[in-house]
């Protein structure tokens, strides 16, 4: 598979880093800045220090060195960038994902079908319910469903899959994609999308974050937040009035220090990149998320329902065993029913074909004079009549009653064995030469390799899978078993699918489910998580709440860790956000205090080298952590199938006590370097 | 006295910016959807 | 610190941790059970009072009409106990002739009683009327314990019941829950109780105060009074107001090592009972005993520190020729009591919202006071006051929940019930709302003449004065650094004002959590929820508190009883 977009520009692209820093200065605007509260507070408190600045710089004596006011305030002012610098950053790397995309989108001319005659109009003037004609060699103009024809259609555009697909009119396989292009044939399409609300018109404006609107845990995580940031800011405010009474003097600039310090800048500042990066991140796995709810829904998933066939299963039927009666050598029956399928061109005639060549090395040529008898709904068999021989293969019970027309007899025996088949979940086909019946050949529903794997790791994540199947219970239990799935779902209508997801989700769990046919488009609606194929209906596509490019039905799997990954990486830089305060604690309060109370120097555990590199130190930690977290916040915290517990356990250490531990460290490092420059 | 009027001023300057803050931050904590 | 000093601390952890089920189920029979013990006598009593009201014991309530009965009632409260203290001149029971109370201490006297602060600005034995103790203070000791223990289960009741999605939203019903709890719980443990410490020496008389000749042949007036029946709802109700002035500290309330043990235990009988109860009501006593273990944990570390801290010598009396500190910081302690078991009291009345004291706090050494200032600034949570605790701690619980949850990539549940926006904004609001409280006055109060008038001690000291005093009233604790002399107007009045605040600003958010829990639907517990009746999570929570309460409280600490400690350290007093 040739996926041109499915490797990620490295962290820092060259060509990425210039836009986003001039776009980190331009994001400098306060309207911007006061949409995120944490960011905001930091910005006024830059304006405080440096108007305290200018104040110093025209001679009014305050008593703080120059170059600590100073430091100070192109530390803070560095703060607010290197937070803009990582939105910017993350938004830079979903503009270059779209600019690709829109490429495709240069405005294309259309011949839209008015009154059965063609008139030729731009794309863009395309509305829901018109008909256009398009033919081989151009672009699909809009989204929409084929109505007349058949056609190969170059997807690779959006799914980075260069071998063609077959869409044709009716079935499942009848939507177009604008931006596609059509390689043969000629199709009428019923325009499903007008202008700018095309599948890659939203695709495009949410990887470049413009239609991004904050998620449920988002809004949660940013009233902790601005809470937080509401306690700091008594905490600081009122300790001027009370350092007034201990006779100390504080100076704004160490309050606004203090401050800025406190409140969770580094989840503040990350926060919304860490949200376009995991949109990225998906988008990357080839899956079209329609909100952002939706994946951090998928990271809450607790059943997943799967078709079986063409997911869980190859989608046809292959002969996996030759099983001849008593006195039947098995190269005979291998031999007929090779015969009787040398012109079967049906998967499962095929696969005998194939089966037979393994087994016996048989290489069957056409007899001379051979008529082919192909299946039909009425005889329920197929063979070829050669020599005044007449070679069958078939369901069982047809070819009993063949066999018994011809005046031969079928030993109880061909019952047992087809008996025995159906209940391992296969399904047996009968073989007879004339009034000779041979044996049965077992066809059996073949599992995807791999597929085991991947539900043992559903499994692990605490997701159940429950397979939707068509077959009787016996066979869906066989088949489930051998696929690995939790349970299954027999003899499944649409109703029942739809019952399934309400009873499941009224017992409080959360339901995803995979589906490309028109019919799955009420489950894919009533689901939590809709995962609709590329290859599915439009219908299929608007019920769902997103579309997998690459039509593989298990990249629930992929979805559901980045939805889980995008709060981890929240929730890990909140804590360790938090865990930094302890640090910076003791880095300024002593520093604050010492010079009125010099007992206090204990209490300086650091031993950093003045009051002021002490303060100045932990604001350029507070800036400089930024922007060492940006990488993480891009790429996301690692999830691992371990169990809550455990994950918890790891992310407490590693973000928590991690928290409390590196700012000391890196406090007294750039105490370290400011005191060798003679900044102290 | 001129340095007791300016470090007053200070202290009523932070006093409003603070307040301002504190109001906007509320806003920003019971209004979150419109951030 | 000796042997026998740990062995009391340890023998109390151990007789709580066995109280904590049996208290924890009788509460759980009365509130939640099909029929409450003692039915048979209680229960035609009960629906007494039911037909006396007019209320229909069967039809519940919803968070708001649940709050509001709450602050009707206690507004009530207020006014009444308002009335009769004005009005104590011209009331009978008065055998001393005691004035009206004036204006300011008859408010902040009112808002302590009915908030269950009980702060006394006031020394009761020359203050209030005999009438003024029992019916408009003393009565309040019941009514005010049971609000707590109500609005604790209407929450509780929120988070743990699985409700259809057409069921009405409710939480209980208030006047039941008040009723309940004083009737079935306050009254007859109090009834034994009291029998109990008047056995030991407690008074309880209604005699005129008695003047006596003392050894030295001096006369000294005795006060007297109805000392046994206050003393135990005091306790119990995680009240504190003590008759006497010097509270727990008085041999006439507190006689015996093993009055002291008892009022000790019933302090945390009630808070500690109802994780139990909690528990219980979860469906999973896990549940509870994971709330408990954080309280535990919180308790014992603050114990530790306080008699770790206090069994040293007090570096500001080491240049006072001839004070002996070979057994530890004495001043201010009870000989009776000793070091070990003030610091445990210390401890235990400031973790609970109790306030009773048997020694002076303001005597305590720097880092020995830190404990109980500490203690009541993590939001009176360790246990904390009667029903307050468990409701307090619960809302750290769904701010744990919310952060494991975003850890474990899995939208943050709490018994199945997911926390969204809502509840976070509320619980937001309720751990802002005490720093708040606690900062602003107190900051106001050091910088404003009228507020550093009081104090009888400048420099840090004085600081940390001032904020344990709005912390105890925040945290509705009631106890006092003394040395602050808080009868003035201005001291009254925003203490009265703390006092509201920190009980039902934080109330009505807390009920509103409980009232946005009920209704949500139940998501079953698989392999990726964090699971929430676990060591990890108490730990997770013991983490959390101490964050924030440490975050919050850190830099005005600094300035308080940490500057003071490096000072008295280095040898310097104020």
């Amino acid at each position: 598979m040739a996926k041109a977009r499915a490797k990620a520009p490295s962290l820092f692209d060259k060509d990425l880093l210039a836009p986003a820093l001039v776009e980190s200065f331009k994001k400098l605007s306060p309207r911007l800045v006061a949409k995120n509260p944490v960011m905001f507070v930091v910005e006024v408190g830059s304006v405080l220090t440096t108007a305290v600045l200018i104040r110093d710089l025209l001679g009014a004596a305050s008593g703080v060195p120059i170059w600590f006011t100073a430091n100070v305030t192109v530390w803070l002012w560095f703060t607010v960038v290197f937070a803009n610098f990582a939105e910017a950053v993350a938004e830079g790397r979903g503009k270059a994902q779209a600019s690709s995309l829109r490429r495709m989108r240069r405005d294309t001319s259309a011949r839209r079908l008015v009154n059965g005659r063609e008139e030729e109009v731009s794309a863009s003037v395309l509305r829901k319910g018109d008909l256009v004609v398009i033919e081989a060699g151009q672009l699909v103009p809009a989204d929409g469903e084929i109505v007349e024809g058949i056609a190969s259609v170059d997807e690779s555009a959006i799914t980075g899959e260069s071998a063609p697909v077959i869409r044709e009119s009716g079935g499942d396989r009848s939507s177009v994609t604008g931006g596609t292009r059509v390689l043969s044939d000629r199709i009428v399409v019923r325009v499903t999308a007008g202008a700018g609300e095309s599948f890659l018109d939203r695709m495009i404006a949410l990887v470049e974050g413009a239609a991004r609107q904050k998620t449920p845990n988002e809004i949660a995580l940013h009233i902790l937040l601005v809470g937080l940031t509401l306690i700091f800011l008594f905490a600081c405010v009122t300790l001027a009035p009370l350092a007034i009474y201990s006779g100390v003097t504080l100076s704004a600039t160490a309050l606004v220090a203090l401050l800025v310090c406190l409140i969770p800048t580094t989840i503040g500042g990350l926060l919304s990149a860490i949200g376009i990066a995991g949109m990225d991140r998906l988008l990357r796995k080839n899956v079209l998320a329609m909100s952002g709810r939706a994946i951090e829904a998928a990271g809450d998933v607790d059943v997943l329902l799967l078709d079986k066939t063409g997911t869980i299963t190859l989608g046809n039927r292959m002969a996996t065993e030759f099983l001849p009666l008593a006195g039947v050598e098995m190269r005979e029956l291998a031999e007929a029913a090779l015969a009787a399928s040398l012109a079967d061109e049906t998967p499962e005639g095929r696969s005998i074909v194939a089966l037979a060549r393994e087994k016996f090395a048989l290489h069957g040529t056409e007899p001379v004079g051979a008529q082919f008898v192909p299946f039909t709904a009425m005889t329920r068999m197929s063979g070829i009549d050669v020599g005044g021989r007449s070679i069958r293969k078939g369901a069982v019970d047809a070819v009993r009653e063949h066999v018994r027309q011809l005046g031969g007899i079928v030993p109880a025996q061909l019952d047992e064995i087809a008996n025995k088949i159906g209940d391992a979940g296969g399904t047996p086909l009968a073989v007879a030469d004339d009034k000779r019946a041979l044996g049965v050949v077992h066809l059996k529903d073949v599992v995807k390799s791999g597929i085991l794997e991947r539900f043992a790791r559903f499994r692990a994540m605490g997701i159940r899978t429950v397979m939707i199947t068509g077959d009787n219970p016996r066979t869906a239990a066989a088949i489930a078993r051998e696929a690995g799935v939790d349970s299954f779902l027999a003899e499944a209508t649409p109703e029942a699918k739809l019952a399934l997801i309400r009873s499941e989700q009224s017992q409080g769990r959360l339901v995803a489910m995979t589906g490309d046919g028109t019919n799955d488009a009420p489950a894919l609606a009533q689901a939590d998580v809709g995962v609709a194929m590329n290859t599915g209906t439009q219908a299929a596509k608007e019920a769902g709440n997103m579309v997998d490019l690459d039509s593989d039905p298990t990249k629930l799997l992929e979805v559901v860790e980045v939805g889980k990954q995008l709060l981890m990486t929240r929730g890990a830089l909140t804590t360790f956000s938090i865990a930094n305060d302890v640090a910076k604690y003791f880095a300024i309060l002593p520093a604050m205090f010492v010079g009125v109370f010099p007992e206090i120097a204990p209490l300086n555990v650091m031993r950093l080298a003045s009051p002021y590199s002490a303060v100045l130190s932990a604001v350029i930690f507070n800036a400089l952590i930024i922007i060492a977290l940006i990488p993480l916040s891009l790429r996301g915290v690692r999830y691992r199938p371990i169990g809550a517990a455990a994950l918890l356990r790891r992310s407490l250490v590693l973000y928590g006590f991690g928290g409390i531990v590196a700012p000391f460290v890196g406090i007294k490092a750039i105490d370290l370097v400011l005191a060798s420059i003679g900044l102290k | 006295m001129r340095a007791g009027v300016a470090v007053s001023l200070d202290y009523a300057l932070g006093a409003l910016f603070s307040l301002g803050l504190a109001l906007y931050l509320v806003y920003a904590l019971i209004r979150p959807e419109r951030f | 610190m000796t042997g026998i000093g740990w062995l009391q601390i340890v023998v109390y952890g151990v007789a709580l941790a066995a109280l904590t089920k049996p208290a924890g189920i009788y509460l759980y029979r009365v509130y939640e059970g099909e029929r409450p013990p003692f039915a048979r006598f209680l229960g035609p009593v009960e629906r007494f009072f039911y037909r006396l009201y007019g209320v229909d014991p069967r039809r519940e309530q919803t968070w708001s009409e649940y709050a509001i009965a709450m602050l009707v009632f206690s507004a009530f409260g207020v006014l009444v106990t308002y009335a009769l203290l004005r009005l104590q001149d011209v009331l009978p029971a008065n055998p001393q002739h005691f004035a009206a109370v004036p204006p300011d201490l008859a408010f902040n006297t009112a808002t302590s009683f009915t908030t269950n602060t009980n702060w006394q600005s006031y020394s009761g034995e020359s203050t209030m009327s005999y009438l003024s103790q029992m019916a408009a203070l003393a009565w309040h000791n019941f009514t005010s314990a049971a609000v707590g223990i109500g609005v604790a289960l209407a929450v509780a009741r929120g988070l743990t019941r699985r409700i259809a999605p057409d069921a009405p939203r409710t939480l209980g019903n208030f006047w039941v829950d008040l009723n309940r709890g004083i009737l079935y719980v306050l009254l007859p443990v109090c009834l034994v109780y009291a029998l109990f410490l008047a056995s030991q020496g407690v008074l309880q008389t209604f005699a005129p105060y008695r003047e006596v000749t003392t050894l030295e042949g001096l006369k000294q007036v005795l006060a007297l009074g109805p000392v046994a029946s206050q003393e135990a709802i005091k306790m119990l109700g995680t009240n504190g107001g003590g008759f006497f002035n010097a509270n727990s500290a008085h041999p006439f309330e507190n006689p015996t090592p093993l009055t002291n043990f008892v009022q000790l235990l019933s302090i945390f009988v009630i808070p500690a009972g109802l994780t139990y109860t909690y528990g219980r009501m979860a469906r999973d006593t896990r549940q509870g005993w994971a709330i408990f273990a954080a309280m535990f944990v919180l308790w014992a570390a603050g114990v530790a520190t306080a008699y770790w801290a206090e069994a040293h010598p007090n570096a500001a009396l080491a240049p006072v020729a001839g004070v002996d500190q070979s057994a530890g910081n004495l001043e201010g302690k009870e000989a009776r009591f000793g070091v070990s078991a003030s610091a445990l009291f210390a401890t235990v009345t400031t973790d609970a919202s109790c306030g009773a004291v048997n020694s002076m706090h303001d005597s305590f050494t720097p880092l020995g006071g830190l404990v109980p200032l500490a203690n009541i600034q993590l939001g009176e949570l360790v246990f904390g006051g009667v029903g307050a605790g468990l409701y307090a701690i619960l809302v750290y619980a769904v701010l744990s929940v919310f952060i494991a949850g975003l850890m474990v990539g899995r939208t943050p549940e709490y018994l199945g019930k997911k926390i969204e926006a809502r509840e976070m904004k509320l619980a937001m609001l309720y751990v802002l709302i005490f720093p708040l409280i606690i900062l602003g006055f107190a900051a106001w109060g050091v910088v404003a003449p009228y507020g550093t008038s009081s104090l009888a001690n400048s420099g840090p000291h004085g600081l940390s004065e001032i904020l344990y005093a709005f912390s105890s009233a925040a945290g509705n604790n009631g106890s006092a650094f003394a040395g602050l002399n808080a009868n003035t107007i201005w001291w009254n009045t925003a203490m009265g004002i703390a006092m509201l605040a920190g009980r039902f600003l934080m109330i009505v958010p807390i009920l509103a959590i409980g009232g946005s829990m009920v209704g949500k639907k139940v998501v079953a517990a698989g392999l990726g929820t964090f699971p929430t009746g676990t060591p990890l999570f108490s730990g997770l929570l013991v983490g959390v508190i101490v964050i924030v309460g440490a975050l919050t409280f850190f830099p005005a600490l600094c300035l308080g009883p940490l500057v003071e400690h490096f000072i008295a350290s280095a040898g310097k007093v104020y």
